[in-house]
């Protein structure tokens, strides 16, 4: 009898558990899908409260699901321009590059990955941007040059240029140094805060920047000096790379060849021209063949030569 | 190996690569020259003793070469075809020389690579030569580089004088040094010798030094002092009457006695050129060389000068793997309007920062033959953009021609830029 008691408990328990664990499943997944439905959803009325354009995140969740991303995934993506719009930070470009990694069908973590570091990078730069801003030289340069633009939309353009910078593993201190470089008297009373902010964002482009960031330095504050204006600056890590494939050369050669090319005065756009030539203007041979029979040791010579 | 066989590895090569790479320069030389020379070791090309062609001279030479980058690698592939007539109705001298080159960047300042050759020339006679030469070059600082070379020639006449043939191997060396001084100053010097002779280099060795100066205008002048010093065994025919010639590439001579000769030859060359354009250039050159020799009393003098034009093309080579596009930006009554030029199917897009990215794009209308075009009023800033080419279901992003300014888009790929001022 205690047998037969024992075992319709036991059949009781193991119907309990089985029915308990049949509403755990039901109810799970919908659960999820609900808290992930609530999640983007309360940022993206975050976002909006903070700035950010409701048809831009209309737009955002539209194209997120033609590229199958998950609603969880979405939040994932929409955060750090969040995060940024909360630290009252530009977020501008992190949406564009939003956009960009979805028209490429970029993988959906592999862009978050990027978002997150491009986010990281530009609340680093506040703590190397904000102060320099307030240095009085950069202070009378933003006074001079009203005209080009609201003082917040030229902090905004530095912080994206050295986001860009420490997020392409420029050291905080480099990029620190650099711009302490570019608010001498010398380069502010000359420049535009529009090339100010190009020449920060080339500084990791540059060939040199793999392991001579102080080439990197010297030759944008020579460009600079040197006249080079904003567009001749984003050509430079193109053409110097240009240069450095048809000429076979360390790129330290050709920073020095666009060295010398200054300094003897010749115009930004005749030294990018030589550049994207393959050549440097003098200095180091820059891969232009030569006439064969100058060539010693091809046979040619008769004399033995080799 | 024959010039077509040569041909046909190089294409085999070649052709491959053509098809999938923009990174691909091909320049083609020719130069016309007509020139004076009392002797045809001063004559370019020819460079055999021979006093007896003491006459003007033609020169008409083209030369194709295939230059291929990536990454850490270079090829350059060459070959040309030489014709030299005498104005004195000797025979006319001729022939191929083809060239291969390979250049690895070790690291940075360290290359290393080797060179391949052949080349055959004839008249009266016909003189083959094939090389082969490693080499590794340091860059000790940015406008210095060292050379050293280590190879193998193989020299080889066929018919010459009274039907003698010989074939004969030298295996050499060099060590080289350019550097530019000051920055229009280029200053090169290079040591010379057969590995036969070490450790007592000082037998057979020669030197050059040439000195430089390029002008800003493209003008070059360069003077080059040559010191070429055999100091070896050789055989001579003293009673035959010829010239004596500077071994080991004088003539094969008929053999009478064996004496050790020391020859030496002091050349100094000077040449200025002057480009009329872009692509075509005029130069002349004078050529003096001493020749003193153990075996004969005096010295001999001769001279060369002659002048000439040179041309260089640069065509851009047809590819047929990528579509790669060089878009134009132009600025037009306050708008900035965008010309493309593509060959093949499918419709073009223009996307980048200034849509958010939003495809399809911006159409782009083919306003003439594969000539596409769009516009659009931009703010002053910097923009990033790509062109998507649509074919029916198919996307495809097309590739820029390396011309076109872009920059790394922070996914592995690269993005075009435009600058608004």
């Amino acid at each position: 009898m205690s047998n037969q008691n024992h075992m319709k408990k036991l059949i009781y328990l193991v119907s309990v558990f089985v029915k308990l664990a049949l509403l755990c499943l039901l109810g799970l997944f919908p659960a999820s899908s609900y808290a992930q439905q609530t999640s983007f959803s309360i940022l993206s009325e975050k976002a909006e409260e903070l700035g950010i354009e409701e048809s831009l995140i209309t737009r955002l969740q539209e194209r997120a699901n033609m590229n199958g991303i998950s609603e969880g995934k979405l939040a994932d993506i929409l955060e750090p321009a969040v995060a940024l719009a909360e630290d009252n930070l530009p977020f501008d470009k992190l949406l564009e590059k939003t956009f960009e990694g979805l028209a490429k069908n970029i993988p959906d973590q592999v862009l978050i990955n990027v978002l997150q570091r491009l986010q990281k990078a530009t609340q680093q730069s506040v703590g190397i941007v904000d102060p320099w801003l307030q240095e009085r030289s950069v202070q009378r340069m933003l006074e001079r040059t009203e005209s080009e633009g609201s003082s917040q939309q030229f902090r905004n353009n530095m912080l994206n240029s050295a986001g860009r910078a420490l997020s392409q593993g420029i050291p905080e201190e480099s990029v620190a140094n650099f711009m302490n470089e570019l608010k001498s008297d010398e380069i502010l009373s000359q420049v535009n805060t529009s090339e100010m902010v190009t020449s920060l964002n080339i500084l990791a482009d540059l060939p040199t920047s793999n392991g001579n960031l102080d080439i990197s330095q010297k030759l944008i504050i020579r460009a600079l000096k040197g006249g080079f204006g904003s567009s001749d600056l984003q050509k430079l890590p193109s053409a110097m790379q240009m240069a450095q494939n048809k000429g076979q050369l360390p790129s330290n050669s050709i920073a020095n060849g666009i060295f010398e090319q200054i300094q003897a005065g010749s115009p930004a756009a005749e030294i990018l021209q030589s550049l994207f030539d393959g050549k440097i203007g003098g200095g180091p041979p820059a891969g232009v063949p030569g006439r064969p029979e100058n060539l010693p040791g091809r046979g040619n010579s008769g004399n033995g030569q080799q | 190996m024959s010039l077509k066989s040569y041909i046909m590895v190089i294409s085999t090569v070649l052709v491959p690569i053509l098809s999938q790479s923009q990174d691909i320069q091909m320049t083609f030389m020719s130069e016309l020259r007509a020139g004076y020379s009392t002797n045809t070791y001063l004559n370019p090309f020819f460079s055999e003793w021979d006093r007896t062609y003491n006459s003007g001279y033609g020169l008409a030479s083209t030369f194709g070469q295939l230059s291929w980058d990536k990454e850490n690698h270079n090829v350059e592939v060459s070959g040309g075809y030489v014709y030299e007539p005498f104005f004195d109705n000797q025979a006319t001298w001729r022939g191929y020389l083809a060239y291969a080159k390979y250049v690895g960047q070790l690291k940075p300042n360290i290359h290393a690579g080797v060179n391949i050759g052949t080349s055959s020339f004839q008249s009266n006679f016909t003189r083959s030569l094939h090389w082969v030469q490693p080499f590794v070059t340091w860059f000790p600082s940015a406008f210095t580089s060292l050379n050293l070379k280590v190879g193998s020639n193989l020299r080889e006449y066929v018919g010459y004088q009274d039907s003698l043939n010989s074939k004969n191997r030298i295996d050499s060396y060099a060590l080289e040094i350019e550097s530019w001084p000051a920055f229009r100053w280029q200053l090169k010097a290079g040591l010379y010798g057969s590995l036969e002779n070490i450790p007592a280099i000082q037998d057979g060795l020669s030197a050059a030094v040439s000195v430089s100066h390029l002008f800003p205008n493209g003008s070059k002048i360069t003077s080059e002092l040559q010191f070429i010093n055999y100091n070896s065994e050789a055989t001579v025919t003293i009673d035959s009457g010829n010239e004596p010639g500077p071994p080991p590439t004088g003539p094969p001579t008929h053999t009478t006695d064996t004496q050790t000769i020391s020859d030496q030859i002091f050349k100094l060359k000077l040449e200025g050129a002057y480009p009329l354009k872009k692509n075509i250039s005029i130069f002349i050159a004078s050529e003096n060389s001493f020749y003193q020799s153990s075996a004969i009393e005096n010295s001999i003098g001769d001279v060369q000068i002659s002048g000439g034009i040179r041309f260089n093309l640069n065509p851009t080579l047809p590819t047929s793997g990528k579509n790669y596009i060089e878009p134009k930006w132009m600025e037009e009554s306050d708008k900035q309007s965008i010309r493309v030029k593509y060959r093949g199917k499918g419709n073009l897009f223009l996307i980048g920062d200034f849509n958010n990215w939003e495809k399809p794009g911006i159409p782009l209308i083919e306003v003439r033959k594969n000539n596409y075009k769009t516009e659009m009023k931009l703010e002053t800033g910097l923009y990033e953009y790509r062109i998507l080419l649509i074919n029916g279901t198919e996307e495809e992003w097309l590739e820029f021609s390396n011309n076109v300014y872009t920059i790394k888009d922070s996914f592995d790929g690269t993005n075009a830029v435009l600058t608004v001022e």
